[in-house]
């Protein structure tokens, strides 16, 4: 618990940080939605999107021409950007949890303490996992205030409820995937100047598997490789959650934390 | 109860030989110092004790219980003072104290300004902004601040000035003769000699030497000359055991009868000498400045 009560303190500044640059990103992007209902930009938008071949349109999680006068269409791709930032801030958040006590030399205080490797492995995990939790529910709920606001009573509340709240289930997914992978680096990693890379690597990397299984059929298979992808807003929005993703990636993100475990605790620390 | 106890201790980086069959026992209520140079493996055999690292060949105890299975039990008992502290910055003393407290799952923070006042800790300023001197001095109040059995030092004079260095043995002092083993290591034997039980000498990942400071040693001298010419099979008939010769010099060790000595430097055509007793320090020196091979290594385990 003392653990678990100093991660918290440690990485709240940088949670509010990111916190506080998303929902300024959130709102810019939804004030440009009355521009969106405007005939002019939806003619412009619908002549630029209808010049794009079918493939590229679906790599961009658009899989036919998107009406973005549609409050819901034009907040789950807005959300696709927002999924990517969060991804990076859970990625980096892994990655540098059990990496960054040893680079700072922190961990020679932390570990001269009554404390198992495995117990600090799980106050660090659970200490990043809720306040992940807490930037989403954050963010869930920013973003429901703004979708409400920016339709003007158009739709039913529970009907943008339940949209937003079945994006952001993606959203959370996706990015608990990634922090779980960089948890899994950290303890391979050599120091702190190796995060920044690894956590756009493992985002970046795993997108473009997801754009170019998307362009070409024949590696339609790769797309089970990109968590952005399989749980990209407007996949959930016209069928939900992949479940067949959510088991795969549900089995990988277990073996991760079982080996995070077991080569932590085998581990050298570098001190 | 042995407050230490390592088997055949052995651990490789990768080529490099940091420990090499390191056998080694310290009693409870011992004041144990490991002294040796940059690199001896000091700091590699302590972080073994304490599980940041693991031995390739062996095993260890520290109060009875394995290092590598029973970690978090053993630093239930023990205080560990790093060479380098490296605690967050951002945190004050009594922030880092209270945190060490409640790590040991200990409610009562009595024990916090008594140890403050004896280790002239202002314990509102950040551990960031503190001296090393200070720095030291809040390690070692972290390390002390749960009465652990055993109190396990890396290199805890280093950047400490000569008064300070006594402040801390004053308080070593007084924990060990409240019980606290102490476990210390040094790059130099004069600043822990005055107060170690015992010491061990380690170079190059070998320890080669274990003293007992408590007992009388036996004297002997060491003596170097500076001359024409000299016959070295004379000193060696003698007793003298040769650490350095060149042509015009040579430096021996003797702990023979001094009036033989005296007539067989009679005998030659001596330009300078000098003869002064040697101490523990001196004998270690040679070891480590001779470059002995293996089988001169006196194991004193």
């Amino acid at each position: 618990m003392t653990l678990l009560k100093l991660e918290f303190k440690n990485i709240f500044r940088g949670l509010l940080f990111w916190m506080g640059i998303l929902i300024v990103v959130l709102v810019v992007f939804m004030a440009f939605f009355p521009a969106m209902e405007s005939s002019t930009i939806q003619n412009l938008v619908r002549m630029k999107q209808g010049a794009l071949p079918a493939p590229l349109l679906a790599a961009f999680g658009l899989t036919e021409v998107s009406d973005f006068s549609d409050i819901k269409v034009y907040f789950a791709f807005i959300m696709q950007f927002i999924n990517i930032a969060i991804a990076i801030y859970a990625a980096r958040a892994g990655t540098s949890a059990l990496i960054k006590e040893e680079t700072d030399g922190t961990i020679e205080y932390l570990y001269a303490q009554p404390i198992t490797r495995s117990g600090i492995v799980a106050a660090k995990m659970v200490a990043h996992f809720l306040t992940y939790c807490l930037l989403i529910i954050v963010l869930e709920m920013v973003s429901l205030i703004l979708v409400l606001v920016f339709s003007s009573g158009k739709y039913e509340v529970i009907v943008l409820l339940l949209n937003v709240k079945g994006i952001y289930l993606g959203t959370f997914i996706s990015g608990f995937i990634f922090m779980i992978l960089g948890l899994w680096f950290s303890v391979k990693l050599r120091s702190t100047r190796q995060i920044g890379l690894t956590a756009m690597w493992m985002v970046f990397g795993t997108y473009s598997i997801g754009i170019f299984a998307a362009l070409v059929d024949a590696v339609g298979f790769l797309r089970y490789l990109s968590p952005l992808d399989l749980f990209e807003p407007n996949h959930i929005l016209a069928s939900g959650i992949n479940l067949k993703a959510l088991g795969l990636w549900g089995g990988v993100v277990i073996l991760a934390i079982g080996m995070t475990f077991a080569f932590y605790n085998k581990k050298d620390l570098k001190v | 109860m042995k407050a230490i106890e390592t088997v055949h201790l052995t651990k490789n980086y990768n080529e490099i030989l940091a420990l090499k069959n390191v056998n080694l026992t310290v009693d409870e209520g011992e004041i144990f110092g490991l002294i040796g140079p940059n690199g001896a493996g000091k700091s590699t055999f302590i972080k073994i004790l304490l599980n940041f690292i693991f031995p390739n060949i062996g095993h260890c105890k520290v109060l009875d219980l394995n290092c590598t299975k029973n970690s978090a039990e053993i630093k239930k008992q023990v205080g560990y003072v790093p060479d380098e502290i490296r605690y967050d910055p951002n945190a004050s003393a009594e922030e880092l104290l209270k945190t060490t407290l409640a790590f040991h799952h200990i409610k009562t923070e009595d024990a916090i300004d008594p140890l403050c006042e004896a280790l002239e800790i202002d314990k509102s300023i950040k551990f960031g902004e503190q001296s090393i001197d200070n720095e030291k001095k809040i390690a070692i109040a972290c390390a002390l601040i749960h009465e652990p059995r055993l109190l396990i030092l890396d290199e805890p004079m280093n950047g400490l000035d000569p008064l300070m260095q006594k402040r801390l043995f004053e308080v070593l002092k007084d924990a060990n003769e409240k019980g606290t083993t102490i476990f210390l290591s040094s790059q130099n034997l004069k600043e822990v000699q005055d107060y170690c039980t015992r010491v061990a000498f380690i170079k190059e990942g070998r320890i080669f030497k274990i003293e007992d400071l408590t007992k009388v040693r036996k004297k002997y001298m060491i003596i170097e000359i500076k001359a024409e010419s000299f016959d070295l099979r004379d000193l060696e008939i003698l007793g003298g055991r040769m650490l350095n010769v060149s042509e015009n010099m040579v430096k021996f060790s003797y702990d023979g009868d001094v009036e033989k000595l005296l007539k067989t430097l009679s005998m030659m055509t001596i330009k300078d000498i000098t003869i002064k007793n040697a101490s523990l320090e001196d004998e270690v020196l040679d070891y480590y400045e001779g470059g002995h091979s293996d089988d001169t290594l006196e194991i004193g385990i």
